[in-house]
């Protein structure tokens, strides 16, 4: 059930990105590039150190998550493959026909240890799919904080209080500005 | 402001490998529902199991008594004897409903092994017990 509705945001959110990023409108905008994949707005805006941290993170735990995804699926094959060679054998009973008692305890071993390994390997992928969340989350505050580098140098300001020396000694000036 | 191809490039790359690590995440079976343990009646293991050779027959093959002990024959349907050894797999030789079997092979055994294991009246067969033939 909860599976569903985060299928269905997930979906969701993609629709919408994708439907912006089609608009020529909004398909240079910094915040949908950076929501797009982390370090893109910021490196648009001209903040090419956040931008190289950002998109480095994102990379490493999108390869991450990916690699991990990759071992939880195979493991959790392999745990279904068990499950239903130990379930076949009620079945076989069943039928009349004799199983041993070590095929049997032989398949449940091995699909408990598959179910460890896969609850294993779900922990980790779930910690790179953290860091990926965080990390874009992370990108999207900064980009929506953020004010764009326009690569203009700002001026100090000018003392409101000089001192002018002249030949008959020294004048203090105070400015006011309003 | 103007979009350059590269932009384009980067955007569509982003997009396709947001929508990839989606899918993979969300598109993938979990591993749930461990089962519960099968409700199997396991039988004993037999014990005291006896090889005696009792010579040759006059129809040229070689006369063996086979004898075993039970713990709980309750549970037991019957039990399967095995010839070890005589080719790659355990070869079922007997199936019987008694802890004594007289049995008579082509040819001597010695040094080959037997094995007996019980059925259970719930289908399930127990480990077996070995031993050498004389």
């Amino acid at each position: 059930m909860i599976r569903g509705q985060l299928k269905r945001t997930v979906a969701a959110i993609l629709a919408v990105l994708v439907l912006s990023a089609g608009s020529p409108a909004l398909a240079a905008d910094s915040v949908i590039l950076s929501a797009l994949f982390p370090g893109l707005g910021q490196a648009q805006d001209g903040h090419y150190t956040k931008a190289t941290i950002f998109a480095s993170a994102a990379l490493i735990s999108a390869t991450g998550l990916f690699a991990t995804q990759v071992e939880y699926a195979r493991s959790t094959e392999r745990y279904e493959n068990e499950k239903r060679t130990y379930l076949h054998y009620q079945d076989e009973i069943d039928a009349g026909q004799v199983v041993s008692i070590d095929d049997v305890n032989a398949t449940y071993a091995n699909m408990d240890a598959a179910y460890n390994d896969a609850d294993n390997d779900e922990k980790w992928r779930n910690i790179f799919l953290g860091a990926f969340i965080a990390t874009w989350s992370l990108n999207l505050v900064d980009i929506l904080l953020s004010d764009k580098d326009t690569g203009e140098i700002q001026q100090p300001a000018e003392p409101n209080t000089s001192l002018e020396l002249n030949s008959e000694g020294f004048r203090v000036v105070r400015t006011l500005r309003f | 402001m103007l979009i350059t191809r590269h932009q384009t490039l980067l955007r569509n790359g982003a997009l396709a490998l947001l929508f990839s690590l989606s899918a993979l995440v969300l598109g993938c079976p979990k591993h749930e529902d461990f089962p519960a343990a099968l409700d199997l009646v396991v039988p004993p293991t037999p014990d005291s199991f006896v090889i005696t050779y009792d010579g040759p027959n006059v129809n040229g093959g070689f006369d063996y008594t086979l004898q075993w002990a039970i713990s709980d024959p309750a549970t037991v349907d019957r039990y399967r004897v095995y010839l070890i050894g005589a080719s790659v797999e355990p070869e079922m030789v007997a199936e019987t409903d008694n802890t004594q079997l007289p049995a008579t092979f082509p040819f001597r055994i010695t040094g080959l092994r037997l094995a007996v294991s019980a059925v259970s009246t719930g289908n399930v067969e127990g480990d077996s017990v070995e031993k050498i033939a004389p």
